[in-house]
């Protein structure tokens, strides 16, 4: 019975791990088509993937985008992370079922419902498109910061204030620092959220300013290029380049396996 | 104490998180809500007063049924497979005992989550295609003469779903493994039980509410998935979020986007509810706080 669980098991990481390579392998083929192995190696796809005006600069939509909501989701769930902690469980309980509701409710009804009103405020442009991924990603900011924050202990804040500590003193040198590492893996988790998400930004996008997910889903529309395994590398490649540094900076992913 | 009483409750804090909840997700839902009630008109495309004649077009509808019965079955399906495959991985990541090794494979576990669903979509046309990794060593190896249709059928789209949210089964079902208290499992050894009466009779049934919260989490989000049917369906395998899309960006019918979208949130709460009730009812002692 283990045996069997432990094959299931190697044969699922494999599954999870494989397609990564397949879109990475593709990317280098010097076929005119997709196919994986790929035929001879060349950058050829790379190259028209650079020459390609509407991924280079869905590129940097992107990247200008998932920046911004880590930015504006980070402070706004921390915020709201200290309120929850300052008042009595029952309505915290409620608030946190609240906080977390966009994750709760389907994202095309959220895309839509987005579109709907953001029409009627004429903010469909980039504005509108940043809100509408903070929205989606500022509930893994507050989750992972109210983990951190049950794990601290709930008497320091009492003692620096007993100590004299004025209370934006107590939130600024107690409060924050024990939500440091739920801030940190929440704004990976919202970057993520955001450079990944293809369900809102389809609602939300104005022709010629479409985030790199888009541009990749609407040319797997019509014809699959090897130039999108090539957009989809770099897309990896930022990524694991994010996760990194957050891992060297913080060790994220350690904390996240348990010990 | 009384400082921290007078900075406690500060809601001011909490504003900012009000204002874009309040402004940006609670009131275009409710506006969607509204929206699900106005009659569709093919010029003005919204037309005045209230009507539930959007309900009755779909509802009465046997085509839209259908496809709602399809996300169903999609979702069910995935979440069943999700658990399946899920368990042994988060078991297995619960038995490692060395930190890279965790590490590593917690990263493997979680790269569905990192790659974008679009690029993972599109890595596996390139395994499940005619010309994809499986056929082409199916065939070579003689197994098959000609490819399995993949592509474009129910069978790849769960298959894409179950990859895309696997990761949430095996964090959860993994983060109630990690929190039974390893002497049940000795106590029972101890008195007899073997290796797999252990995983079945006191593992399974206590890392039951992590592989409830893991699944309620898959079906909620294989309900709403639109990027898999879309690529991997390939236009033949049509479920709701598919649907209101198209009724939003193709007929401008937004009206009857709404009704879908309202009637997909209410099936979808309905049946997590009825999974969770389900599973309330197997595991006795978990008492509903």
């Amino acid at each position: 019975m283990n045996r069997l669980l432990t094959v299931t098991a190697l044969l699922a990481y494999a599954a999870l791990a494989l397609p990564v390579f397949f879109v990475i392998g593709a990317s280098f083929t010097s076929a005119g088509y997709l196919s994986f192995p790929p035929q001879g190696l060349s950058l050829r796809w790379w190259d028209v993937m650079i020459g390609d005006r509407e991924m280079m600069n869905g590129f940097w939509i992107s990247a200008y985008v998932a920046v911004a909501t880590v930015l504006i989701s980070v402070p706004v769930g921390a915020l709201a992370t200290i309120y929850l902690g300052q008042i009595p469980i029952r309505a915290r309980n409620i608030l946190v079922t609240f906080f977390a509701s966009p994750l709760s409710v389907p994202m095309v009804l959220t895309g839509f419902a987005l579109l709907v009103l953001l029409t009627q405020m004429g903010l469909l442009n980039q504005l509108g498109l940043i809100i509408g991924h903070t929205v989606i990603s500022v509930p893994y900011v507050t989750r992972s910061a109210l983990a951190s924050m049950s794990l601290s202990d709930p008497s320091l804040p009492r003692a620096a204030a007993i100590h004299g500590a004025r209370p934006s003193q107590v939130i600024w040198h107690v409060v924050l620092p024990s939500l440091r590492p739920g801030l940190v893996s929440g704004g990976l988790f919202a970057f993520l959220a955001s450079v990944n998400n293809v369900v809102i930004s389809v609602f939300l996008v104005q022709p010629g300013t479409s985030p790199l997910p888009v541009v990749i889903f609407s040319r797997m529309e019509n014809l699959a290029e090897p130039s999108v395994a090539a957009a989809s590398t770099a897309v990896i490649v930022v990524t694991a380049a994010f996760c990194l540094l957050l891992e060297k900076r913080y060790q994220l992913f350690r904390s996240l396996a348990g010990r | 104490m009384s400082r921290l009483r007078a900075s406690g409750g500060k809601a001011v804090l909490a504003l900012p998180m009000f204002v874009l909840l309040g402004v940006f997700f609670v009131l275009p839902i409710a506006m969607v809500l509204a929206l699900a009630f106005k009659p569709y008109d093919p010029v003005t495309l919204t037309g005045a007063g209230y009507t539930l004649a959007n309900f009755d077009r779909f509802l009465g509808n046997a085509d839209h049924m259908w496809t709602m019965a399809r996300t169903l079955g999609i979702s069910a399906a995935a979440t069943v497979l999700c658990i399946v495959f899920g368990f042994p991985l988060a078991w297995h990541l619960h038995g490692v005992k060395s930190g890279t090794a965790r590490l590593w494979l917690t990263l493997v576990v979680l790269l569905p989550l990192m790659i974008s669903l679009v690029v993972a979509s599109f890595s596996w046309v390139l395994i499940l295609g005619n010309n994809g990794v499986i056929n082409v060593l199916l065939m070579k190896l003689g197994i098959i003469d000609s490819p399995i249709r993949m592509m474009n059928t129910m069978t790849g789209v769960v298959v894409v779903t179950v990859f895309s949210h696997i990761s949430y089964a095996v964090l959860t079902i993994f983060a109630a493994l990690e929190n039974i208290d390893p002497s049940l499992s000795r106590a029972a050894r101890i008195h007899g039980a073997t290796d797999s009466q252990v995983l079945w009779r006191v593992i399974l049934p206590l890392s039951l509410p992590g592989i409830v919260a893991g699944a309620s989490i898959v079906f909620s989000l294989s309900m709403a998935a639109f990027v898999i049917p879309f690529l991997i369906g390939g236009g033949r395998v049509n479920v709701v979020p598919l649907l209101i899309y198209q009724y939003t960006v193709q007929f401008f019918d937004w009206p009857g986007a709404a009704t879908l979208s309202i009637l997909l949130l209410l099936v979808t709460l309905f049946a997590s509810w009825l999974l969770t009730a389900t599973a309330q009812r197997a595991m006795p002692w978990e008492r509903p706080r």
